[in-house]
C-alpha cells in the first residue's frame, strides 16, 4: 500500500525552520510535510536535528525562523498545550512516566474522571477507563500495576497509549522501538497501522532500517539540520537512504569467525538468581565477541548484572582468568577488569546534568588518581581523548550530557566504560538510538577491542546487528542459555527458534 | 554544571537572574545599608561583620556539600549550641582548651557520621533524621546546663579564637579562608569530591559506576559535623560562653546561604563560591538589620522571603523537571 493514497491531504507542514542553540545550528532551513493517514519516517544521523524539529512541532521549542502550517493555515505553537489543542501528540525519546503512580494514573493524567464537580477522584472509573484503553490497543498491561515496576519497554507502551487515547491527528513517535523487545515491537507496529488507518498522520523517528521499510509510506531525511530528501518509501532503497543520511556509503558486512582455540577469560557456570536467571552457563574468550540474543525477560540483562557485580547470584559460580570470581560489588568487578554498559542510559548509564567529561571519567577516577587527587584539566583531557575515539559530537568536554542528541549520549555512555580499560566488556544494547554511520563506527570499535584482546559480551535485540558483530551468538530463553551458534552459520530464524526454547528443554 | 532539561522554553532569563542573585544581592544590600546607616561602612564594623559571620560561613560550606547530595541537615544550629555547652563544661571542669577543642571536634564528627549513617543505613530521609537529632541536641544542651549559659574563663582560648590576629587578619577569618580553600580543593580536585556531584544528580548511575554512594554520604555528613564543631568553637569564643540556644537562626541562615547560591535542593548542583556570596549576603543582612534596629522577628520575615525568592528562581531556571 505504500506510495499512493488518493490525493494526500497535507496535515502538518513545517517550512524554512531554523533553530540555533548556543554553539550549535540544530536546524538550518529544514522542512517537513505530513499527510493525513500516512506513516512518515524521519531519518538522519545522530544530531541531525530530528528531535529538535519534532519539539518545534509539539510546541516545546520556538523556531528562530520558519513557518508551521496545520491544514494549510499558518499557526504559532506557543507551548505543548497549544500543540495538543491542534491535535499534535508526541512520545519523546526521554520517557516521562511517573514511577510512583499506577499505570492507570499515568495513562489518564490530566483527564482523571471526577465526581461531585471535581472534588472527588473516581478511582474505579479511572482504572476501568485506563484498562479499556489498554485493551483497545491490545497492550497486555494491568491498569493497577505501579509504573515503577515496568520495564523501559512497557513504560514506552504506556506513553504511547496515553498519546493515542487522546485521539490525535498527528502522532509523533521519537525512537519508540529503541527500548522495545520483539513482541512489543509487533504490538507497536499494529498499533501504528491501526491509527494510520483511522487517518492519524504518524511521524516515526527511528534508526532501524528494517522498521522503516516495513512500516513507513514516506521518508524524509535530514542531515546536519538541513533537509536532504523526501520520497515514497517504495522508491527508495537501503543504500540510497544510507547515502542520503550519512553522505557516503557504509560497509555492512559480517566479521564473525568462531575460533575454538582462543583462551577462555570468563567462565560462567550455572549462575542463578531469583526467577530471572536460572542456571545460565557460558564462557567468554579473549579476542571474541559473544553476541547474546533472547526475548524480553529472557534474563539477559539480569545475567550481565550478576557478572558485573551489581547483583549477587543465589547459586552458581564464575572463574575469571582461571581464578574464582565472585564480585562483592561493582568496585571489585571494575578493579578486576569487568565493565558493564547498561541498556538504560538515562537512568543507570549517565548522570545527565553533569558534563561529558565528568561522565566519561566517573568510573575511571580511582584508576586515574590512585592518591585520590585529580585536576579538572586532567579529567577534560582524558574525556576529550575518548570523545575523539568514539566520534562524540559535542561542543566540548565541558557541556552537559543532556544537551547532546540521543545517539551522542549513547556514545558517551559507551565511552565511560571503554575508558576503564576493561578486559571483559558487557555491552547491553550498545547501539540503542545510534544512527547507521555511528553504528558502523561502534561495530568497528567493538571489533577493535576484541582484536586488542578483550572478551566481549554484546546483548542486542536486533538480530541483524548480532549477526554482524558477533563471532558466536548465545541465545537466552527463560533464564538459561538455550544454545550457542557460530555467527557465520546462524540466521535470524535459527536464533528466533532458540529464543522460544521452553525451560524444560534447556534443563540439561 | 548547567542543567538543561530537554524541552524547556526560555528558562534563560530566570537562570541569569539565579546566577547573578548572590552577587547582585550582596552588592544590593551593601549599597542599601551604606546609604541607610552611618555605622555600616567603616572598617571596625566590617571587621566585626566578618568575625561574626565565621560560624555561619563554616556551617554553610558543609551545608553546600550536604545539599549537593540532595540531603539536608537541620541539626546544625542545635548541635553548635550543644557542642559549645560541652566545650565550656569541659573547660569548667579544669581541662585545658586544646583538650576541650579536640574533644568537641571528635564529638562533632561523630554526630555528623551518625546523622549520615542513620540516613543511609536506615534509609530514612535526612530531614527526618536530622530533625530528630536537632531535638535531642537541643534537649541535651538544656539538660546539661539547666538552661543557663556557662561562662568560659580560659583567657588564651578567648583570645586565640576571637581577638587574635595572624598575618594581619583576625583568626576566625583565617580559619574560614583556610576551610573554604580546603573544601574547594576537596570538591574540585579529589576523586571523592567529583563523585559527590554524580551521587547528587543520579545516585543509581553513580552506584553503577562504582561509586560507594553510602560511604560518600556518611563522609559528607561527618565533614559537616567537623565544620559544625569548629563553628561551635568560634561561636563559644565570640560569646565567651556556652549557651543552650546560642545561635538561634544558624540552620536557617546556612540553608538560605546555599539556596541563594543557586544550589538545587534535589542535589547534583551546588557551588561553594556562590554559597560564600550567599552567606556574605545573609551576614551583611544580619549586621545591617541590627544596626538599623530592625526587630528580630521582622529579620526572620525578610530572610524567609529571600529564601523563597531564591528557591522559586532556582525552579524556574532549571525548568519544570518531570
Ligand atoms: N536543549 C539543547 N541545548 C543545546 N543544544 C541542543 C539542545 N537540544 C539539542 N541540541 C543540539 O542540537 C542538535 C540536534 O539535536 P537533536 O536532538 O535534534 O538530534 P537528533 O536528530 O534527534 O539525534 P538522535 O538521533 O541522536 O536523537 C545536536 O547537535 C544537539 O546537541
Ligand atoms: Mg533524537
Amino acid at each position: 500500500m505504500p506510495g499512493w493514497r488518493k490525493v494526500p491531504r497535507v496535515l502538518l507542514e513545517l517550512s524554512h525552520i531554523t533553530k540555533r542553540f548556543p554553539g550549535v545550528l540544530a536546524l538550518d532551513d529544514a522542512r517537513f510535510a505530513l499527510a493525513a493517514g500516512e506513516v512518515h519516517a524521519l531519518m538522519g544521523e545522530n544530531g541531525a536535528g530530528k528531535s529538535t524539529l519534532m519539539k518545534i512541532a509539539s510546541g516545546l521549542f520556538q523556531p528562530d525562523a520558519g513557518e508551521i502550517r496545520i491544514d494549510g493555515r499558518a499557526v504559532r505553537l506557543s507551548g505543548p498545550a497549544s500543540a495538543k489543542a491542534a491535535g499534535i501528540h508526541t512520545v519523546f525519546q526521554e520517557l516521562t512516566v511517573l514511577p510512583n503512580r499506577s499505570v492507570a494514573e499515568n495513562l489518564m493524567i490530566g483527564r482523571e474522571p471526577v465526581r461531585a464537580g471535581g472534588l472527588w477522584l473516581d478511582r474505579g472509573a479511572l482504572i476501568r477507563a485506563a484498562q479499556r484503553i489498554l485493551d483497545d490497543l491490545g497492550i497486555p498491561l494491568e491498569a493497577t500495576a505501579p509504573a515503577g515496576r515496568l520495564s523501559t519497554g512497557q513504560r514506552q507502551m504506556v506513553e504511547i497509549a496515553r498519546a493515542s487515547a487522546q485521539i490525535p491527528r498527528v502522532l509523533i513517535l521519537d525512537e519508540p522501538t529503541s527500548s522495545l523487545g520483539r513482541a512489543e515491537e509487533e504490538l507497536l507496529f499494529s498499533l501504528v497501522r491501526r491509527l494510520s488507518e483511522r487517518g492519524v498522520g504518524i511521524i516515526y523517528i527511528t534508526h532501524r532500517m528494517s522498521e522503516v521499510f516495513a512500516l513507513s509510506d514516506r521518508i524524509t531525511v535530514l542531515r546536519d539540520g538541513r533537509y536532504v530528501l523526501s520520497g515514497a518509501t517504495a522508491d527508495l532503497d537501503r543504500t540510497a537512504l544510507i547515502r542520503a543520511m550519512v553522505g557516503r556509503d557504509v560497509a555492512e558486512d559480517r566479521h564473525g569467525t568462531a575460533d575454538d582455540d582462543l583462551p577462555v577469560v570468563l567462565e560462567v557456570e550455572r549462575l542463578a538468581r531469583g526467577t530471572a536467571v536460572r542456571g545460565a552457563s557460558l564462557s567468554l574468550k579473549a579476542g571474541e565477541v559473544l553476541g547474546m540474543a533472547g526475548l524480553m525477560g529472557a534474563g539477559r540483562t539480569e545475567l550481565a548484572r550478576l557478572i558485573a557485580g551489581i547483583d549477587r547470584p543465589d547459586s552458581g559460580g564464575m572463574t575469571l582468568f582461571g581464578k574464582p570470581y565472585a564480585p562483592a560489588g561493582i568496585g571489585e568487578a571494575l578493579a578486576r577488569g569487568v565493565a558493564y554498559a547498561s541498556e538504560d542510559r538515562k537512568r543507570l548509564g549517565l548522570v545527565l546534568p553533569l558534563s561529558v567529561a565528568d561522565n566519561i571519567a566517573l568510573p575511571s577516577l580511582r584508576r586515574l588518581a590512585p592518591l585520590g587527587v585529580i585536576g579538572p584539566n586532567r579529567i577534560a583531557g582524558f574525556a576529550r581523548d575518548w570523545m575523539e575515539r568514539l566520534g562524540v559530537r559535542a561542543a566540548g568536554p565541558g557541556v552537559a550530557v543532556d544537551t547532546l542528541s540521543g545517539g551522542n549520549q549513547q556514545k558517551v555512555a559507551l565511552a565511560k566504560w571503554l575508558a576503564t580499560a576493561p578486559r571483559v566488556i558487557l555491552l547491553d544494547e550498545p547501539t540503542r538510538g545510534v544512527d547507521v554511520g555511528a553504528k558502523a563506527e561502534i561495530y568497528a570499535l567493538i571489533r577493535q577491542l576484541a582484536t586488542d584482546g578483550a572478551a566481549i559480551l554484546a546483548i542486542s535485540s536486533e538480530l541483524p546487528e548480532l549477526l554482524q558483530i558477533s563471532d558466536r551468538i548465545a541465545v537466552m530463553a527463560q533464564g538459561r542459555v538455550a544454545g550457542i551458534l557460530p555467527a557465520e552459520t546462524a540466521t535470524e530464524e535459527s536464533l528466533l527458534d532458540l529464543s522460544f526454547t521452553e525451560a524444560a528443554e534447556t534443563a540439561a | 554544571m548547567t542543567r538543561a532539561a530537554p524541552g524547556v522554553r526560555g528558562p534563560g532569563l530566570a537562570r541569569l537572574i539565579r546566577d547573578l542573585l548572590p552577587y547582585a544581592g550582596l552588592l544590593g544590600v551593601i549599597v542599601f545599608f551604606a546609604l541607610s546607616s552611618e555605622y555600616f561602612l567603616n572598617l571596625r564594623n566590617f571587621e566585626r561583620l566578618v568575625t561574626d559571620s565565621a560560624t555561619l560561613m563554616l556551617v554553610a560550606f558543609g551545608m553546600t556539600m550536604v545539599i549537593l547530595l540532595g540531603e539536608i541537615d537541620l541539626s546544625v544550629g542545635a548541635v553548635v549550641s550543644l557542642l559549645a555547652v560541652i566545650l565550656a563544661q569541659i573547660m569548667e571542669a579544669g581541662a585545658g582548651w586544646p583538650l576541650a577543642v579536640a574533644a568537641v571536634l571528635a564529638l562533632g564528627i561523630l554526630i555528623g557520621a551518625l546523622n549520615g549513617a542513620l540516613t543511609v543505613l536506615g534509609d530514612i530521609p535526612s530531614f527526618i533524621v536530622t530533625l530528630g537529632v536537632m531535638a535531642i541536641a537541643t534537649g541535651l544542651a538544656y539538660v546539661f546546663t539547666g538552661a543557663i549559659s556557662i561562662a568560659i574563663m580560659s583567657e588564651p582560648f578567648l583570645v586565640l579564637f576571637y581577638d587574635a590576629r595572624a598575618l594581619g587578619l583576625p583568626v576566625p577569618l583565617l580559619i574560614v579562608a583556610v576551610t573554604f580553600i580546603a573544601c574547594l580543593a576537596f570538591l574540585d580536585r579529589t576523586v571523592a569530591g567529583r563523585e559527590l556531584f554524580a551521587v547528587g544528580a543520579n545516585a543509581d548511575a553513580a552506584r553503577l559506576s562504582g561509586v560507594p554512594v553510602r560511604r560518600r554520604k556518611i563522609m559528607v555528613f561527618a565533614i559537616m559535623g567537623g565544620l559544625v564543631a569548629m563553628a561551635a568553637v568560634l561561636s563559644a569564643a565570640r560569646l565567651g560562653s556556652g549557651a543552650p540556644a546560642s545561635v538561634p537562626a544558624l540552620t536557617l541562615d546556612a540553608i538560605a546561604a546555599v539556596i541563594i547560591g543557586g544550589a538545587s535542593l534535589f542535589g547534583g548542583r551546588a557551588s561553594l563560591l556562590r554559597t560564600l556570596m550567599g552567606a556574605a549576603l545573609i551576614a551583611v543582612l544580619n549586621n545591617g538589620m541590627v544596626l538599623m534596629n530592625v526587630n528580630i522577628d521582622l529579620q526572620y520575615v525578610v530572610k524567609g522571603m529571600i529564601i523563597l525568592l531564591a528557591v522559586v528562581l532556582e525552579r524556574l531556571a532549571s525548568g519544570a523537571r518531570s
